[in-house]
């Protein structure tokens, strides 16, 4: 406890250099627990976000692609599936269910898709949950609109609140479908996927809210949103669809027999296969980061020794001092052990401190561009025992310092000059 | 934060990187795809011909039409490529093997092998014109199992497809059962696919 006193008194001493190591440890750590926080949670986030859908139908493009826009809403649609194909398809025998998902106009910032209400019947996350609704209920009239947890609570909107959907991911004033708006009927409970930033409506309201649409402009025809509703409101083409099959036997030759369909080009990919390729081509990347993360936590450590050889000349005398007035040779090595620890445990509370408020911060930011649902963990055993490996470094670390020292202190103690 | 943004932005590269689910002919390659529901197991092998025969012709010559018959009757025999865990009890139904150079096949038996593989065909094959036809070297494999304790299927070894054909390099594989679905790559190294990822 003494020496515990000793220690923290002649740290006091040499506080700006010892902080800045402290520092330059702590901002390691945020990167190492950082990268392992992020790659973690990102995992779990996208397995959970779709479970127990067998197939993914959409255009040709990469599986991945397909299946970031379809599902995450990263990025855009290379082309859409006819709505014929879909119902043929749909009708197969081996097709249990299917949910239609139309994507490309937004609100405010939020995605918006078009689907049918077989989609909170057969949409599940984290394995086997449901879509539950914390106040109303789904949509039923054409401009009927059901809202994410996190839409309602950023936008501050209660049930029959009255939006306009924006053409387009882009909202420009010129491009709002500003003369049908849309009633909130629903507002759905927080999933942690990117339903919670969706806004969701009936593929009809999509198809209502285009009619009087050209290619990407309001034409000069104006259908009121009234009279919109007795057309037909048939979608021509949807941006791609989920189903489930009625036994997994089947599930290949569905995929193969989707893939060959005769009329147009589509694709069918499995999510959870796809999801494992993604994950094996991003090992590897995550190889990468961890490595460069463990090596930057290694110049921290290396910097701490720097700071505490450089001192060594400083603090001659106070060994000496120390050893005259009966400390033990251990005393010394104890003392730059005990140093060591306490830049390298504040490294880490500074670091973790850090960590926290970043992720606080860049929560809304990755969930808005990336569809990354960051929650705030306690750390886990694997990150625990990095920070264990790397005191336990940072302990033999210091004895090179304390062993010099401690050799020192033998001579020095009787010049009298140093 | 510079970290997070590497991430994010490596992720959208192997977006474009990454591989198609069922790739197109490449020598080496082949995809197998296993299905488990209730007490049956469906295993498939996409592969193209080289991988089996070392040559994607009509055989012409005496060794090339003994290497056409002998790599068929082992492909008849799924026990020598693929082990099967013993407590899962499973017995082979039936195997269908379609191959691109058999001498008696006939546009018209074309078609109906792919009806009888499919067995609900709701459209026919209409794609399947000559042309394609002339450039099909593919073989598509399947065979059929009933599983007393399905259960027990905890994984699919497949030394002996590489064993036997040593053109074989990557198997694709994607797998589904009740409950999950994943893929992994089997290489000559690394020979078993495990089903509780």
């Amino acid at each position: 406890m003494k020496l515990l006193k000793i220690a923290l008194k002649s740290a006091c001493n040499r506080k700006v250099s010892l902080s800045l190591t402290m520092f330059s440890i702590a901002i390691s750590i945020v990167l190492l627990l950082g990268v392992d926080t992020i790659r973690k949670q990102a995992k779990n986030n996208f397995i959970n976000t779709i479970s127990q859908t067998d197939l993914i139908v959409g255009a040709r493009t990469s599986p991945i692609n397909l299946l970031l826009y379809s599902i995450f809403h990263i990025g855009n649609a290379t082309n859409n599936v006819s709505y014929a194909s879909y119902k043929q398809i749909a009708a197969l025998k081996q097709v249990k269910w299917s949910v239609p998902i139309s994507l490309g106009d937004s609100h405010r910032g939020f995605r918006v898709m078009g689907t049918n209400s077989d989609y909170f019947r057969y949409y599940r996350h984290s394995n086997t949950q449901s879509l539950h609704f914390q106040q109303g209920v789904e949509f039923s009239d054409v401009y009927d609109a059901v809202v994410g947890f996190d839409v309602a609570q950023s936008l501050n909107y209660q049930l029959n609140t009255q939006i306009v959907l924006n053409h387009g991911i882009v909202a420009t004033k010129y491009s709002e479908h500003d003369d049908k708006p849309f009633r909130i009927v629903g507002i759905l409970k927080k999933t942690n996927t990117p339903v919670d930033r969706t806004v969701l409506v009936s593929l009809q309201g999509i198809e209502a809210i285009h009619v009087d649409w050209q290619s990407g402009k309001r034409s000069a025809l104006k259908i009121s949103a009234k009279k919109a509703r007795q057309m037909g409101l048939e979608p021509k083409s949807i941006t791609a669809f989920m189903l489930g099959v009625e036994s997994k036997i089947t599930l290949f030759s569905l995929q193969r027999k989707i893939n060959n369909h005769p009329n147009e080009p589509l694709q069918a990919i499995m999510p959870g296969s796809t999801l494992a390729s993604l994950w094996q081509t991003m090992g590897q990347f995550e190889k990468v980061l961890m490595a460069v993360s463990v090596l930057v936590l290694f110049t921290g450590l290396m910097g701490l020794l720097t700071a505490l050889l450089t001192t060594l000349n400083e603090r001659r005398r106070e060994m000496a001092v120390l050893r005259a007035v009966g400390a033990h040779a251990y005393h010394i090595i104890v003392l730059f052990v005990l140093e060591a620890i306490l830049v390298v445990m504040g490294g880490f509370l500074f670091g973790i401190a850090m960590l926290y408020a970043m992720q606080a911060i860049m929560q809304p930011i990755l969930a808005d561009s990336y569809g990354i649902f960051l929650s705030l963990k306690m750390l886990d055993g694997e990150q625990i025992i990095i920070l264990l490996v790397a005191l336990l470094l940072a302990i033999i670390l210091s004895l090179i310092p304390g062993l010099i020292a401690y050799k020192r202190s033998l001579q020095d103690g009787l010049m009298v000059k140093i | 934060m510079t970290e997070k943004k590497l991430l994010i932005a490596l992720l959208g590269v192997s977006a474009v990187a990454t591989i198609q689910a069922e790739s197109a002919h490449q020598h080496g390659v082949a995809n197998l795809n296993i299905a488990i529901s209730k007490q049956n197991l469906v295993i498939e092998l996409h592969t193209p011909a080289d991988n089996i025969l070392g040559f994607e012709f009509m055989p012409k010559t005496d060794r090339q039409k003994q290497k056409l018959s002998d790599s068929l009757s082992l492909l008849k025999q799924p026990d020598s490529l693929f082990e099967i865990p013993k407590q899962a009890q499973c017995n082979l139904k039936q195997t269908k093997i379609d191959n691109p150079f058999a001498p008696e096949k006939t546009h018209e038996t074309e078609h109906k092998k792919h009806d009888s593989l499919d067995s609900s065909d709701e459209y026919k094959h209409d794609s399947h014109d000559n042309k394609e036809h002339e450039t099909h070297t593919d073989f598509e494999i399947q065979y059929s199992y009933h599983c007393q304790q399905p259960e027990r299927l905890t994984d699919l070894a497949t030394n002996g497809l590489f064993k036997h054909f040593p053109n074989f390099v990557t198997l694709k594989v994607q797998w589904a059962n009740d409950s999950q679905q994943s893929a992994t790559t089997l290489t000559k190294q690394a020979t078993t696919v495990s089903f509780n990822p």
